[in-house]
C-alpha cells in the first residue's frame, strides 16, 4: 500500500515528539486528505474550543497518492477549526511540501499546543526537532523561506507564516514555494497562534505500491489521453486568469463590492493582458499540467495573479491595473494574507466609505491606499487593525450585512450567484462557508448551456459536485484534472492492492460530506447559517446578460429545502440518524 | 548520445525522477533517481537545472571491482561484480549514482535505449545529445 503508516504528533507546549501508527479502519474509510484529515480533527477535538487557542489542532495531511508518479496528486491538506467562521476548515497548498512529507515517513503530521516563544519545526526523515525561530518573526514569506532554504538545503521543503499569521489576523494564510498557499479561513493564525513560523521538511524514504508495473502503464496513457487534453490543459496554457472574460461577458465577475456583475475594465486585467507578462511555467509535484504561470512586471514577481484575486483584488476594486494587482498579489503573498479575503474587504471598506457610513480612507479604483492596505492589515496597524476581523465582524458592527459579501464568516470568492443560482446553493452549503471549492455550478450555468436563473435542478448539482469533489480532495487530486470516478478507482486499485470500486469512492466522498457537516453541527452551526448576504436576494444586478436579476430569497428556500432532502438531512440541516448508519458512521 | 535538458520547457514536476526511480529501483524516491532537477525561485527568479550522467566515466575510473562499464555507448552494471562500497556515488559530479536501501546500485544506462524521463516527461523538456569530444 502507498501509505506510510505513520502519524507524527508534535506538542509544541510540552515540546514532545511522538510517532504514532496511521488509524488504519480511519484509512479504509477515508483515505486521506481533507476526509482523513477531517476525521482526526473531529475526534481529537473538543466542542466549541477557541481556535485562536493552544487546545486547536493543526493537521497536514497526505494522501494515498502523494509521493507517486499520480498525476496532479502534489497538494497537501491542511485541516483545523477556522479563526474565521467557527467551523471545519480544509485548504489545500500546492507545490511539493506533501511529498517531502511522505518521503520523511509520514502519513499525517498533528500540531498541537502553543509554544512559548517562536518555533519553527523541522523534520528530516526520523529526526524531528523544534527548534527557535526569534530571528525568523516578523518577517515575510519570502525572505523567512530563502533564510530557511539556506540553511536546510535543497531538498528541504518550507511552509511558513508572515505577519499577518503572527498578528492572528483573521484571514491569515500559510505560504510556500513562495507563491503557493493555503489560502482561506484564517489558516496561518492558527500557525501564529502556535508561535509556529514555518515548517521544513525533507525525506529520503520511498513510497511502495503494490503493482508498479500497473500504476505505470495506466500513468503513461491517461497522461496523454487524459491529462493532457484539451479539458484540462487550459490550466498550462493559460491557467484561471482565462476566467476573467467569461466571468464579466457573463455579467458575474464582482465588480465594486458585488454592486455589478460587468467590469469596464476587465480587458485590461484578463488573460491577453497577463499573457505578455510570463516568461516561464512551474509545477507541484508529480503535476503533468503544471499550473505555476510565473509574471514578472518591473521585478515584481508572482506566480499568477490567479482569476480569484484579478476578480477581488481588481474588479471587486474597481482596480484595473495590471501592474497594481500583481504588487498586491506579492505583497499578500509575503505579508500571508489571503487575496481573495484581503480583496474582498477592501471592496467592502471601499464601499462604506463611499456610502459614508464609515471613512476607511480608501475608494474604489485609489491605487495609492490600496496598495498600503495589505501591510497596515498585516500588522494591524492604523485603519488595518479593523479591518483585519474580516468582513463579517465588520459588516456585523456597522450593521451593513446586507452588503458584507461573506458567508459563515468566509469572505466570498469571484462569482456572483445572482447570475448563477446554484452557485448560490453551493456558497451556503459550503463546509468552510463562503467557498467555490465545494462546487462549481457556474461552470454549467453561467459559463455553459443551464439555465442560471432556475433553481430546476441545482440542488442535485451541488450535492453531485460536493460528493465528488469530497473524495477527489481526499485521494487529494488537483481540482485542475477533470477525471472521472473511473479513474479515480482504477488508480485506487493500483496503490492500495485492492479492487476500489467507483461505488465505494461515491459513498466514501458522501460520507466524508456529511463528517465535515457533522463537526459544523457540533459547533453550533443550523439551517439559518446556510445563506447568503442580503445584496444577493435584495438588489438586482446593474448589467451584462443578468441584468435585473436578483436571487429570490424563497426560490433560496426552496432550493435549500431540496438540498438537505437530497442529502437525508434534517430541517435544521443535521444529517439524520439513518444517514450516518447507511453511511457506517 | 547522453540526456540533456531544455530548461525552458522544465516545470520541475520531477515526473521524470519518479518513472526513474520507480524503473530503477521499484519504488518511488525522487533522491535515488539517476537525474537530478532543480527547480525553485531564487531572489524573485525561476532557476531550473538538470542534472545528468554526461559519460565522464568517473565512475568507470574508481570502481575497484570492474562492475561499470560502457556498453553500446552507455552505462553497465553489474550487479553481480558490485560490491556497493560506494565509490561511484562518491566520485560521480553531478550526483546521480545512487545504492538503494536494498544495495543495488542505480546508475542511468538511458534505460536501454528508450529512457523512461524522456516517455514520461509530459513536456518534452529532456532530450539526448550528443556527448562532447
Amino acid at each position: 500500500m502507498s501509505y506510510q503508516g505513520k502519524v507524527l504528533r508534535v506538542n509544541l507546549s510540552s515540546g514532545s515528539v511522538t510517532q504514532e501508527p496511521l488509524n488504519k479502519s480511519w484509512a479504509e474509510k477515508y483515505f486521506g486528505g481533507r476526509g482523513l484529515g477531517a476525521k482526526y480533527l473531529y475526534e481529537e477535538l473538543k466542542k466549541d474550543v477557541d481556535p485562536l487557542s493552544p487546545d486547536n489542532k493543526l493537521i497536514l495531511a497526505t494522501g494515498p497518492f502523494t509521493g507517486t508518479i499520480v498525476p496532479c496528486s502534489g497538494k497537501l491538506a491542511i485541516i483545523t477549526k477556522s479563526p474565521a467562521t467557527g467551523g471545519m476548515l480544509d485548504c489545500s497548498i500546492g507545490g511539493h511540501f506533501a511529498a517531502q512529507l511522505k518521503y520523511a515517513g509520514y502519513d499525517v503530521l498533528i500540531i498541537e499546543g502553543q509554544a512559548k516563544a517562536p518555533v519553527y519545526l523541522l523534520i528530516e526523515d526520523d529526526k524531528v526537532e523544534i527548534r527557535k525561530a526569534d530571528h525568523l518573526w516578523g518577517k515575510g514569506i519570502f525572505e523567512t523561506e530563502a533564510q530557511l532554504n539556506e540553511e536546510h538545503g535543497i531538498n528541504a521543503r518550507v511552509l511558513s507564516i508572515g505577519p499577518a499569521g503572527e498578528n492572528l489576523v483573521s484571514f491569515a494564510c500559510i505560504g510556500s514555494e513562495f507563491y503557493r498557499q493555503a489560502g482561506r479561513g484564517g489558516v496561518g493564525s492558527v500557525m501564529g497562534t502556535k508561535k509556529l513560523k514555518a515548517i521544513v521538511c525533507s525525506g529520503s524514504q520511498s513510497v511502495s505500491v503494490p503493482d508498479m508495473p500497473r500504476l505505470l502503464k495506466l500513468v503513461k496513457k491517461l497522461t496523454k489521453e487524459d491529462v493532457l487534453t484539451d479539458d484540462n490543459l487550459w490550466a498550462y496554457e493559460v491557467g484561471t486568469p482565462n476566467i476573467v472574460d467569461m466571468s464579466n461577458s457573463a455579467g458575474v465577475l464582482p465588480t465594486r463590492n458585488y454592486q455589478d456583475g460587468v467590469f469596464e475594465g476587465a480587458k485590461k486585467i484578463n488573460s491577453d493582458s497577463l499573457q505578455k507578462l510570463r516568461p516561464k511555467k512551474k509545477a507541484c509535484f508529480s503535476c503533468a499540467l503544471g499550473c505555476g504561470n510565473y509574471s514578472d512586471i518591473k521585478g515584481v514577481a508572482v506566480e499568477g495573479p490567479e482569476y480569484e484575486t484579478l476578480a477581488l483584488a481588481g474588479s471587486n476594486c474597481g482596480v484595473d491595473d495590471l501592474e497594481a494587482i500583481i504588487r498586491f498579489n506579492a505583497e499578500c503573498d509575503d505579508l500571508g494574507l489571503d487575496t481573495i479575503s484581503t480583496g474582498n474587504v477592501l471592496g467592502f471598506a471601499m464601499e462604506m466609505t463611499e456610502r459614508g457610513i464609515k471613512d476607511f480612507g480608501v475608494r474604489f479604483g485609489d491605487i495609492d491606499t490600496y496598495l498600503k492596505i495589505p501591510r497596515l492589515v498585516a500588522h494591524r496597524k492604523g485603519v488595518g487593525e479593523e479591518l483585519s476581523r474580516g468582513v463579517k465582524k465588520l459588516a456585523e458592527k456597522y450593521g451593513t450585512a446586507d452588503f458584507g459579501m461573506q458567508v459563515k464568516g468566509l469572505e466570498l470568492p469571484g462569482y456572483d450567484a445572482r447570475g448563477s443560482w446554484g452557485m448560490g446553493l453551493a456558497y451556503a452549503t459550503a463546509s468552510r462557508g463562503g467557498c467555490h471549492m465545494s462546487a462549481w455550478p457556474i461552470a454549467d450555468e453561467a459559463f455553459g448551456d443551464i439555465d442560471p436563473f432556475t433553481i430546476e435542478g441545482k440542488a442535485q448539482m451541488v450535492v453531485e459536485a460536493q460528493h465528488y469533489n469530497a473524495i477527489k480532495f481526499s485521494l487529494i487530486l488537483c481540482d485542475f484534472w477533470a477525471l472521472s470516478l473511473e479513474t479515480m478507482s482504477e488508480l485506487m486499485s493500483c496503490v492500495l492492492g485492492r479492487e476500489v470500486s467507483v461505488d465505494e469512492l461515491q459513498k466514501a466522498g458522501e460520507r466524508i460530506w456529511n463528517l465535515l457537516r457533522l463537526f459544523n453541527v457540533r459547533e453550533g452551526f443550523r439551517a439559518a447559517d446556510d445563506s447568503l448576504p442580503g445584496r444577493f436576494f435584495n438588489d438586482p444586478l446593474k448589467s451584462g446578460y443578468p441584468a435585473g436579476k436578483i436571487l429570490p430569497r424563497d426560490q433560496f428556500d426552496t432550493m435549500l429545502k431540496e438540498y438537505y432532502q437530497l442529502c437525508g438531512w434534517d430541517e435544521a440541516g443535521g444529517p439524520s440518524p439513518e444517514k450516518l448508519e447507511a453511511l457506517e458512521m | 548520445m547522453k540526456l540533456a535538458l531544455n530548461v525552458e520547457k522544465c516545470t520541475g514536476c520531477g515526473i521524470c525522477q519518479l518513472a526513474c526511480s520507480a524503473v530503477k529501483g521499484g519504488d518511488f524516491n525522487p533522491r535515488l533517481a539517476c537525474l537530478q532537477i532543480h527547480s525553485r525561485y531564487e531572489k524573485g527568479d525561476l532557476k531550473v537545472e538538470g542534472e545528468f550522467c554526461d559519460l565522464c566515466l568517473d565512475c568507470v575510473k574508481v570502481c575497484p571491482t570492474e562492475a561499470i562499464t560502457v556498453k553500446n555507448g552507455v552505462l553497465h552494471i553489474s550487479q553481480k561484480l558490485c560490491d556497493q562500497c560506494g565509490l561511484c556515488v562518491e566520485a560521480c559530479p553531478h550526483g546521480v549514482i545512487h545504492l538503494s536501501p536494498s544495495g543495488r546500485l542505480l546508475l542511468c544506462n538511458q534505460c536501454g535505449g528508450s529512457p523512461q524521463c524522456i516517455i514520461f516527461c509530459p513536456h518534452q523538456a529532456i532530450y539526448k545529445e550528443e556527448v562532447a569530444a
